[in-house]
């Protein structure tokens, strides 16, 4: 799971990038193109086929079917990396999940099952080719953009809760994008956004984004959805209130829980001023013993307490 | 021969070498203050440039000042605690023993308080242990617990005193020499032997004894917490303490057979210090090295079945690297030979166990050498061993605290009895209990007091 | 983007500047008015308490750590010098010479693969040091850094000892002072002059990080590999970006040096997940020794340019 939202992050950058510098000056709404439709079998011996190929510029729609024999218990969800984008699971009861992408960017991107289990890595990978030149393509992303409403901030114990829409263009919900929120913090010199946490949309379009402020006062959240197959990037500021609940002290701060159990600092309490008792018992002795030995001294010196106890 | 003829006797023969200087004393006290001196200027240097005239590095934090430490240490185990044992179990054969018993505890105990002092970056801030001293530190359980252990070592060796050095009083007097009948009448307290007397006199040594064991445990125990409280490979292990207080208790045996054999050789003393004493004391020393040998095993049977993180690396230099010569001496000459020699009764003639002692002695502060060293050059990080040669002004300084110790037995051998009279005389008046015996000292030889 | 943060600093105390001019004049001028009379300057004198009370200031305090993001380090090697971080450190402190208070040590990660890792004092909140300080000159000031009161340091070495990763130093000798730090205002956090018989360390570069600087090896590194953390805020910087630091932490597998000690570090370091980061292990990269601050010409003055030149940094983030 980790390593697949890496690379999605790390791809949304790549492909935020594609999108600012602006691949496609030419651009003309997406429902207007035909789409190149491409259909690949699942297959217990890997995908079917391994390899496609599309223009620059094309809407493609790749729709993959399931197709085991041997393992009807197979499940797969697939990606395309580079594209961000992901399809809905399918499995013996649902056996056609379909990606939608502009395929704006040139070269050669990695479609594979991201269920991290058994062999899928190894078998069911394939790879898209797009290939430049033609120009015949001239799709556009959808465009896209993120709303928060004043009511979508909510905070409680502390914790800020915000609750960002995804809608494209015509106001319909996104389901399936990764939202990343930001913060603008400064510290030691330097400042800028800080990632604080990514969410992901649900079926109405919505991520749920929960905050625990180490900050007090107006703090600046930036919420940006990086685009996804036929989606443009977006991205959106608001402020939020914030305060710090967490008070820390030493040895214990936000992160790795620390500090000794407490009948180990009650001890340190008292066992020090245990140790100096008992060593003052010991020098009381003696003194008591050396002042036994100066008395002898006045045994016999003929005084009443000597010759009383004599 | 009634006690008070036998008295007669041992005051003869013990308090002759308090009286006259002979030349070889010259020669041997010369060459101990010498060697001590030697030791100063050694420190001198060492206060004027610092630490850095030792071989000790950033690696290796101590050397053998620490290992001096603990033998020390170590040495004055064995005195008092066997002294008070006997006492306490009403043991007869104690009695020529004690007063060089407790003797040798405070010479070694001084020496051993002297050595974390010297070894100290800055000397000139030993106050700030008692202004900022922290009750966490295991450093401070040793300030607290040493000179504790120092102390009730003193008056243990006062106490018993008392009588001797009123008996001193009364023979030296005040024509004899004035410091020294002075030094006796300060000592004697105005002991008569009156009943009151002895009576107060036994109530605090028995007190004493009862205090002196826990307090020579403790301070074995501390001195191993210095190491055993750290995560030093080799050093952190839970039964240092029992570990290093047995040791002490070996290595403090010992050096009473080594000392009593020097007292008995010098001052003539066999028909007191018999070869009965020296097979006691073999026992005492067989058992002690048993266990000590027990605890060996115990060690590091545990670390070398596990070889935990560093441990491997660091055994492989106790036993095949560097330093194997040390520890296998430390081991069979130090420790095996010498339990072998003093179990076997045949084996067990006075010249082979003074022989066995001495190497006893030497294997334990080897043994002590290869805790502290090896533990603090194995690298903590992925760096080069730490190497540790002693310097001069370190080896001056660890010899002049040798003759320090000899020089404190020397000085007090010259100034009070290495054999307790009253207490050989409480014996064979024991001995004789049926026949009325007259008090120990008359009130007639009383000398008169201002 | 107004961030509300409350200063660190406990309030009516302005940031402290150890070297600056004014001080550093201040100090000569006060030691010729002592001079007159006779009476040497005391140094500051800091609370050395080895405990730290709960103080109910009006802000979080900071709670400094570090990261050493490993996939970065290469010991300097690829640009031919010494590590620099280690140089930046000896230049900051004027650390004596013969000790270095941040160490690049070649090691082996699984399976024999070679990396560099720059090891500086841990700061463990457990800290075994600061435990067997017999005088207290060892402890940890409220934003969790262990220094050392070399006023009190006794130089009995049994911090040392204790120290499982072998990070402290001692002053065996008279130290190699530059000229003019005896005039220098010591505090525990900017130990200079360094004294004979006591014990060194680094110290997070305390003094840098009250002046809102991260420390002189992190703004030494050519890399950006070491970054300071603030774990209060949880956000940590190496000097170019801002980031999350338990969001860090959690995304590149950070682990801490022998953290089954419970020694409970502060320094995090990231091997990262499946990177390739070291080196190969037939190429013998040996770091190059770094040069004392004799040897970099180090003086009070050049020191005090430099964190001038700091004072203005660059509030361009990531954006």
């Amino acid at each position: 799971m980790k390593s697949r939202r890496l690379a999605l992050a790390s791809l949304a950058i790549l492909l935020a990038f594609t999108v600012i510098a602006g691949v496609h000056p030419l651009a003309t709404p997406a429902v207007a193109q035909e789409a190149t439709k491409i259909t690949v079998k699942v297959t217990d011996s890997g995908l079917d086929p391994e390899t496609i190929e599309v223009e620059q510029g094309k809407l493609v729609e790749i729709t993959f079917i399931w197709d085991h024999k041997a393992y009807p218990n197979e499940e797969h969800i697939m990606v395309l990396e580079g594209y961000n984008v992901e399809s809905d699971k399918i499995d013996a009861q649902h056996k056609e999940a379909t990606i939608k992408i502009v395929a704006n960017k040139p070269g050669t991107f990695t479609f594979k099952c991201d269920l991290e289990c058994d062999l899928h890595d190894f078998l069911q990978n394939g790879v898209l080719k797009v290939k430049t030149g033609s120009g015949g393509g001239g799709a556009a992303l959808t465009k896209t953009k993120i709303s928060i409403e004043p009511a979508a901030i909510s905070i409680k114990d502390g914790k800020v809760t915000v609750n960002a829409s995804l809608l494209d263009d015509k106001d319909q919900p996104i389901p399936k994008g990764d939202i990343t929120f930001f913060i603008n913090q400064s510290f030691a010199g330097r400042s800028g956004l800080v990632e604080i946490g990514e969410e992901r949309t649900g079926p109405v379009g919505q991520a749920r984004f929960v905050y625990e402020p180490t900050l007090t006062g107006t703090l600046k959240l930036t919420a940006k959805f990086e685009g996804m197959g036929i989606y443009d990037a977006s991205e959106l500021a608001v402020d939020i209130p914030a305060s710090r609940a967490f008070q820390a002290e030493f040895g214990e701060s936000v992160l790795p829980a620390s500090g000794h159990s407490q009948e180990l600092v009650e001890l340190k309490d008292w066992a020090p001023a245990a140790l100096i008792s008992l060593i003052a018992l010991i020098w009381a002795a003696f003194i008591f013993i050396l002042y036994q030995a100066w008395r002898v001294s006045r045994v016999g010196d003929g005084g009443p307490g000597g010759d009383a106890s004599a | 021969m009634n006690a008070s003829e036998r008295q007669q006797r041992l005051e003869e023969r013990v308090l002759a070498p308090l009286t006259g200087f002979s030349q070889t004393w010259f020669i041997w006290t010369g060459c101990l203050i010498a060697l001590s001196v030697l030791g100063f200027i050694a420190y001198a240097y060492q206060v004027r440039d610092g630490l850095a005239v030792t071989g000790m590095g950033d690696d290796v934090i101590w050397g053998v000042y620490i290992s001096n430490f603990v033998f020390f240490s170590g040495l004055s185990m064995a005195g008092t605690f066997i002294s008070a044992i006997l006492r306490l179990t009403g043991a007869e054969w104690r009695r020529p023993l004690t007063r060089f018993s407790e003797l040798t505890t405070v010479a070694a105990l001084s020496m051993c308080a002297l050595m974390p002092a010297i070894d100290m970056g800055r000397p000139d801030r030993l106050w700030h242990l008692l202004v900022y001293g922290r009750l966490e530190s295991p450093l401070l359980w040793d300030i607290l617990v040493i000179p504790t252990y120092l102390a009730a070592s003193l008056i243990y060796l006062f106490l018993f005193l008392i009588p001797d050095s009123a008996l001193l009083r009364d023979r030296t007097g005040v024509r004899v020499s004035g410091a020294r009948h002075r030094l006796y009448s300060i000592f004697g307290v105005r002991w008569r032997g009156l009943p009151e007397q002895r009576r107060r006199l036994e109530l605090g040594g028995t007190i004493m004894m009862l205090m002196i064991i826990p307090l020579g445990v403790a301070t074995h125990s501390v001195v191993s917490w210095i190491f055993g409280l750290t995560f030093r490979a080799g050093w952190n292990s839970t039964i240092f303490a029992p570990y290093f207080a047995v040791g002490a208790l070996y290595s403090g045996t010992a050096m009473l057979i080594t000392v009593m054999f020097i007292f008995r050789r010098v001052y003539h003393l066999e028909e007191y210090l018999t070869e009965k004493h020296f097979q006691y004391l073999a026992i005492l020393l067989a058992a002690f090295g048993i266990i000590y040998l027990y605890f060996t095993f115990a060690e590091y049977l545990t670390v070398t079945y596990k070889l935990e993180g560093g441990e491997d690396l660091l055994l492989g230099e106790l036993f095949f690297g560097r330093y194997a010569p040390l520890v296998w001496f430390g081991f069979f000459g130090g420790q095996l030979l010498p339990v072998v020699i003093a179990a076997i009764p045949k084996t067990r003639t006075i010249p082979l166990l003074v022989t066995v002692s001495v190497l006893a002695n030497i294997g334990m502060w080897i043994k002590r050498f290869v805790i502290v060293v090896p533990s603090l050059s194995l690298p903590l990080m992925p760096y080069a061993w730490g190497v540790y040669t002693p310097t001069a002004a370190e080896i001056f300084i660890t010899i002049a605290s040798f003759a320090g110790f000899a020089l404190l037995i020397t000085i007090f051998a010259k100034l009070f009895p290495i054999i307790s009279i009253w207490e050989m005389t409480e014996g064979w008046e024991e001995e004789h209990s049926a026949a009325e015996v007259p008090p120990a000292m008359p009130p007639a030889q009383l000398a008169p007091q201002g | 983007m107004e961030t509300e943060r409350t200063s660190p600093q406990p309030a009516g105390k302005s940031p402290r500047q150890p070297l600056s001019r004014r001080r550093l004049l201040g100090g000569i001028g006060a030691a010729a008015a002592l001079g007159a009379t006779g009476v040497i300057p005391l140094a500051n004198h800091v609370s050395a308490e080895p405990e730290v009370k709960a103080s109910a200031s009006t802000g979080p305090k900071r709670q400094w750590a570090m990261v050493i993001d490993l996939r970065k380090c290469e010991g300097c090697t690829t640009i031919d010098k010494a590590p620099q971080c280690v140089e930046a450190c000896n230049a900051e402190h004027f650390v004596p010479p013969g000790q270095e208070w941040l160490q690049v040590f070649e090691v082996e990660g699984p399976g024999g693969h070679p990396h560099f890792l720059p090891r500086l004092c841990m700061q463990c909140e457990n800290a075994p040091c600061t435990k067997v300080c017999p005088v207290g000159a060892t402890y940890h000031n409220e934003e969790g850094i262990v220094l050392i009161n070399h006023d009190r340091c006794i130089g009995c070495r049994m911090c040392m000892a204790a120290c499982p990763y072998g990070v402290r130093r001692f002053n065996w000798g008279e130290p190699e002072n530059p000229p003019g730090a005896a005039l220098a205002n010591y505090s525990p956090e900017y130990p200079l002059p360094h004294r004979k018989g006591t014990v060194e360390k680094c110290m997070l570069c305390a003094h840098r990080a009250k002046d809102g600087k991260i420390p002189a090896c992190a703004s030494g590194c050519p890399m950006f590999a070491i970054s300071l953390a603030d774990m209060t805020e949880d956000v940590a910087t190496n000097g170019k970006d801002v980031f999350k630091f338990s969001r860090f932490l959690a995304d590149n597998s950070a682990y801490r040096l022998k953290e089954d000690l419970g020694t409970k570090p502060r320094v995090w370091y990231i091997p990262g997940h499946g990177q390739e980061y070291g080196h190969h292990v037939d190429d013998n990269l040996i770091p190059k020794e770094p040069r004392s601050w004799q040897e970099q010409g180090m003086t009070l003055d050049k020191l005090e340019e430099k964190h001038k030149a700091e004072e203005h940094p660059q509030t361009e983030g990531a954006k």
